[in-house]
């Protein structure tokens, strides 16, 4: 071989990540490409590719796909945005904010585009009644989407990649991160509430338009919604105690799913169409490209030119991440950027400080950034993607300079205030 | 007197309403629901007839304006798409005129045509009303009831007549 395996690793990672980025072909062909040239080119034994695969993350995504497709059968997530505009008296700004709230809530707990998805329908007939424009409503949620993600170890997959990797609880995660995450959610929709002052201003017209709607017809079957609250509740439970059982999130998540199948006597075929396999072979394949390079070392040097770049300082190396990760994670996928960054955060962490407890801060800095980095292209998040198609759909399409206008400010806004929460919470005293 | 030496002018009802082919559904709606007629003639700018909305059009209109529940809001909130089909379909009906709404070209007849004419022409045509037209202009309706009215008058009249030879 002409090339080295660490050059090989690079190559064969380099051109996977400009395929995804092209978009020329669909994003799991060319991780599974990737994956596949990694094994073929022996920069990997198959054993070695398949042990990369973290099936944590895979039963993780696929038991809550599971439960969150089924609950959303149920109709209570459509009753839930209309009992919220209801709840804001037709308002909208009070719409508005409120639909962001729930939005962020939801995607704490249940995959990003499919909370924007759920909650996309009432927010067009809603914004149709009022009279209001509908793309900075779609704009908003969707960065509140992504916001409301990084709250919880299961909201936002970079989350739960490094969860997994680092060994993190459900619970320390989400008490280390969540109150910096629901501080820059705030922070956010006070921001929104500024700038859209003057558009979302309704009539009592338009307020008893919406009061109007009726939503108690929209849950479908009440029976198979308390099964699905009751499973949910008993696994969100299970997610905050599941390191005292040593039990990972995954096998929570799965326990949970079964457990809808088993009461529900569902078809497994029909529960099973709901996961998104496209969505799980994508990280088959990143998992085994993205071993290329640690096994060939090229993420550790990644990570040694980090710790000298931060120069032995924990804040500094802390910043740079988080700030690094934002800026990347709004261009590139934060998916495959989280997963590359993964060895590289751990060397960084080695080095720097060695001590467990303070070198986390380094995990957290990367899931905030990570997460909240998406929201500063109409490219850096799926959901941002979805909105961006139902615009167009529409009839008011956005274009890249417009989604700018709303994720600069946001990115700016929301990663300032995780600076600040992880140097007061972390690294100050 | 057989049915064809009656003129439509002894039958038609002369007060039918009318609206401008440029008027808004709301209007259409408005005037459909004050008339006796269950109907309105569409007229342009010369009050010559360019079509007609009967009462059926008006309703389904109108349903279709409400702010919708249960079941109905169901179905447009079942996905991103449904709901941007609705609206798409909501905000072209709130630009639609009397033109989208109303059935054409409307058919009509004149004040000096037979009833015998009429009534082939309402089974031919499978209407309930015809639009009376003179020199081009609305000057009235006749009804499958007016017809009926008619035949019962003329039946009457018969009778009379029968009963007077009679005695």
């Amino acid at each position: 071989m002409p090339l080295t395996d660490p050059q090989l690793a690079v190559a064969i990672f380099a051109i996977a990540y400009a395929l995804i980025i092209s978009e020329r072909v669909h994003k799991t062909t060319a991780a599974l490409a990737g994956a596949v040239a990694v094994i073929a080119l022996k920069v990997l034994d198959t054993e070695q590719a398949w042990e990369a695969v973290d099936l944590n993350v895979i039963f993780l995504l696929a038991g809550m796909m599971i439960i969150a497709n089924t609950t959303a059968t149920t109709g209570v997530f459509q009753w839930i945005a209309v009992r919220a505009a209801k709840l804001a008296r037709g308002n909208p700004m009070g719409v508005l904010l409120l639909l962001c709230a729930v939005t962020a809530t939801l995607s704490a707990f249940l995959d990003n585009v499919t909370t924007v998805v759920l909650v996309a329908p009432v927010t067009i007939v809603v914004a149709e009644t009022m009279g209001v424009r509908l793309v900075p409503m779609l704009i908003a949620e969707a960065i509140a989407s992504n916001i409301g993600g990084t709250v919880t170890l299961i909201g936002d997959p970079p989350n739960i990649l490094i969860g997994s990797y680092a060994g993190l609880s459900f619970l320390e995660f989400t008490t280390e991160v969540g109150p910096g995450a629901v501080l820059a959610l705030v922070a956010y929709l006070a921001f929104v509430r500024w700038q859209s002052r003057k558009e979302m201003r309704g009539s009592a017209e338009t307020a008893a338009r919406v009061l109007a709607l009726e939503e108690a017809g929209l849950i479908t079957d009440p029976r198979l919604l308390r099964i699905c609250l009751g499973v949910l509740a008993v696994t969100i439970a299970g997610f905050l105690v599941h390191s005292t059982f040593g039990y990972e999130p995954s096998a929570v998540a799965l326990m949970g799913a079964t457990a809808l199948l088993l009461i529900t006597r569902k078809d497994p075929h029909e529960a099973l169409r709901d996961v998104e396999w496209s969505t799980l072979f994508f990280f088959v394949g990143l998992f085994v490209v993205v071993q290329g390079l640690d096994h060939t070392g090229v993420l550790e040097r990644v990570g040694e030119l980090a710790a000298d770049a931060s120069g032995g300082s924990l804040l500094t190396a802390t910043m740079l991440i988080l700030w690094l990760s934002a800026v990347l994670s709004g261009v590139i996928d934060n998916i495959p950027y989280t997963a590359t960054m993964l060895p590289v955060v751990r060397t960084l962490g080695d080095d720097l400080g060695g001590n467990d407890s303070t070198a986390k801060v380094l995990w957290w800095a990367l899931a905030m950034g990570a997460d909240l980095g998406g929201n500063l292209t109409v490219i850096g998040a799926s959901a941002n993607v979805l909105v961006s198609n139902l615009a167009a759909r529409a009839g008011q399409p956005i274009t890249f300079w417009e989604w700018l206008k709303q994720g600069v400010p946001a990115t700016i806004i929301t990663i300032a205030i995780s600076a600040l929460y992880l140097w007061l919470r972390f690294l100050a005293f | 007197m057989p049915l064809s030496e009656v003129t439509v002018s002894a039958w038609m009802q002369p007060d039918v309403a009318t609206v401008q082919v440029d008027a808004s559904v709301r209007e259409v709606l408005e005037t459909a629901l004050n008339t006796p007629y269950d109907c309105v003639v569409v007229v342009n700018g010369e009050h010559r007839p360019v079509g007609i909305v009967t009462e059926g059009d008006a309703v389904r209109r109108l349903l279709a304006d409400e702010v919708p529940g249960g079941s109905y809001l169901r179905g447009i909130l079942a996905s991103p798409e449904a709901a941007l089909r609705y609206v798409q379909e909501a905000e072209r009906a709130q630009r639609n005129t009397a033109a989208d709404v109303m059935t054409a070209p409307v058919h009509t007849v004149s004040p000096t045509d037979d009833l015998l004419d009429v009534a082939r022409k309402f089974q031919l045509l499978d209407v309930r009303q015809l639009v009376v037209v003179a020199d081009g202009t609305v000057r009235g309706i006749i009804t499958r009831r007016d017809l009926v009215r008619a035949i019962l008058d003329q039946h009457d009249r018969a009778e009379r007549e029968l009963n007077d030879r009679g005695a």
